[in-house]
């Protein structure tokens, strides 16, 4: 049995370099970010009821469909959790935080060496294959048509959004560049011997359709191509650049310093904005379920 | 750059913390939510709630005691439960006066020809949800077994969230229509919390306009309940 919804909700911080790094990026979706945390909290919020006994009914039932692993709730966490940041550092960090009530431990860091770019495409690729693959876990293929199945999933709002944005700044912007789409797209192309040793990939391979590697990575092509006309536009719109990322990130903490591509790898290390967002999703979904079943 | 040791040094303090953290772990007290989880673990989510309807505290909390309903017990965030037992629905104001004979003409509901049987898939459900018009939007959500949802919009805002469940998934949810507050187009509806309102359709299929954002008053949840094509949706019980 894995871990309970409620506990997993109750666990999410309400402050962490993570969720500094969510609030610093609030200028790119202003206002569509709000830090949901704990259980009872979040239902209170999402079904906007206050009756306790209500609260405790809607409780109940998101409990029962998270547990029966036929929903894919579960399955939907274990693809967020599993394609972010280095397992159990990004928790660690959060946690060291807590303990020590500052970033110091950041300068720990000192020797990590950044990320290759292809390593930070496959990888910017992978999460963004997870998050079409958790969606399809955690709604089904909402729509009675394929155009309504397509403005589903590109109907991103609150923390989903701020998920987007933030793999768009801090996954792409910040260490490729503002055309990051079109150069993730021929790392992932041009390199499929490093697609296939590319750990965040190996975790997920399992889920990702098509058979073998070759038809794989086509799949994770298609996935960014998918993108191709949104994601420029979204950067020109909110006025996306390297140097405004870079100057909200390094107001979470003067310990980010240094290249481009080594804060980029630092915060990878230290955050899991992937998971958080991906938590509160998760509940979100599971729970505004819950509320229209009992 | 730093030494190992230095590096080592720093960790100490985490592992303390940890201990401590993995201690303190073991003795948690019980929460509000650890009955229905140990009650769930292991079950499908139909499963667990024909548990709920068969059990014999389903009729819990204050269907029969007034205070329950006039007085809930004060919430206290991260306390333990105050609902001993499977809960189920407790009226809080009962059903609206004047609508009782209308009530008292609609057929039993078979709560127990429910908790048997498989939902049907959620993909059926969409052609019955309302159209789109000029002023609203809708968005498809979620669709799995035995359940649809769609977001309503207004000028790009969400107004209410709209879903149909198909009963055999959650039978106990029937319960409720036991005691309907109110008919729509003929069928047991009910107020749902203070922001939505929901209806019975085929004795199996539960309706459901909800409000979160309060845009939407009781009378426009109404209006939205008649916009799904109920009657469709009853045929599917056939």
């Amino acid at each position: 049995m894995s871990k309970p919804i409620y506990e997993i909700v109750d666990a999410l911080p309400r402050r962490s370099l993570t969720v500094g790094l969510l609030k610093s990026l609030d200028w790119v979706v202003p206002g569509e970010y709000v830090n949901l945390v704990g259980f009872e909290e979040t239902i209170r919020a999402i079904t906007g009821e206050s009756d306790n006994d209500y609260i405790q009914r809607v409780g109940v039932r998101a409990i029962e469909l998270y547990n029966d692993t036929s929903q894919g709730y579960q399955r939907g966490l274990w693809i967020y959790q599993t394609a972010d940041s280095v397992q159990g550092f990004a928790g660690a960090a959060s946690f060291i935080e807590k303990v020590s009530g500052s970033f110091s431990f950041l300068s720990w860091l000192g020797a990590l060496t950044p990320k290759a770019e292809t390593t930070q495409s496959i990888d910017l690729a992978v999460k963004l294959v997870a998050e079409i693959l958790a969606f399809l876990t955690i709604n089904g293929k909402p729509g009675d048509s394929l155009g309504e199945f397509v403005e589903s999933i590109t109907d991103y709002r609150d923390e989903a959004r701020m998920r987007l944005a933030t793999m768009i700044c801090v996954d792409g912007v910040l260490p490729l560049g503002p055309d990051f789409l079109s150069k993730a797209i021929n790392y992932v192309g041009g390199n499929p011997g490093q697609v296939k040793e590319n750990e965040r990939f190996q975790r997920i391979s399992g889920l990702i359709p098509g058979d073998g590697l070759k038809n794989q990575i086509g799949f994770l092509q298609k996935s960014l191509e998918a993108l191709t006309d949104f994601v420029p536009k979204f950067v020109s719109k909110h006025g996306v650049t390297q140097s405004r990322v870079l100057e909200s990130v390094k107001r979470i903490s003067d310990k980010y310093e240094g290249s481009l591509d080594y804060i980029a790898s630092v915060l990878d290390m230290t955050t899991d904005y992937f998971e958080h967002t991906g938590t509160q999703t998760v509940a979100r979904q599971l729970i505004t379920r819950a509320v229209s079943e009992i | 750059m730093h030494s190992i040791e230095g590096r080592y040094r720093q960790l100490l303090p985490i592992g303390f913390a940890i201990a401590i953290a993995i201690a303190g772990g073991c003795r948690r007290e019980p929460g509000r939510w650890d009955q229905a989880q140990s009650e769930s673990e292991g079950k499908t989510a139909q499963q667990a709630s024909a548990d709920r309807l068969n059990s014999p505290e389903s009729s819990l909390p204050g269907n029969d005691d007034s205070s329950v309903a006039d007085a809930p017990p004060p919430f206290t965030p991260g306390g333990p439960s105050t609902s001993a037992g499977p809960v189920t629905w407790a009226p809080q104001g009962g059903p609206a006066a004047g609508n009782q004979p209308v009530v008292s003409e609609l057929p039993p509901i078979d709560l127990a020809a429910l908790a048997s049987g498989e939902p049907l898939p959620g993909s059926e459900f969409n052609q019955f949800f309302p159209e789109q018009t000029g002023d609203h939007d809708r968005v498809a959500k979620q669709e799995k077994q035995g359940f649809a949802q769609y977001s309503l919009r207004r000028g790009g805002e969400e107004i209410a969230q709209l879903s149909i469940t198909d009963l055999r998934g959650n039978p106990q949810a029937a319960e409720k229509f036991e005691q309907p507050d109110m008919t729509i187009e003929g069928y047991p509806a009910k107020k749902d919390g203070s922001l939505g309102t929901t209806v019975l359709v085929g004795q199996r299929f539960q309706v459901k306009v909800r409000s979160p954002g309060g845009q939407l008053n009781e009378a426009d949840r109404i209006h939205w309940l008649k916009q799904f094509d109920l009657a469709g949706i009853a045929a599917l019980a056939q």
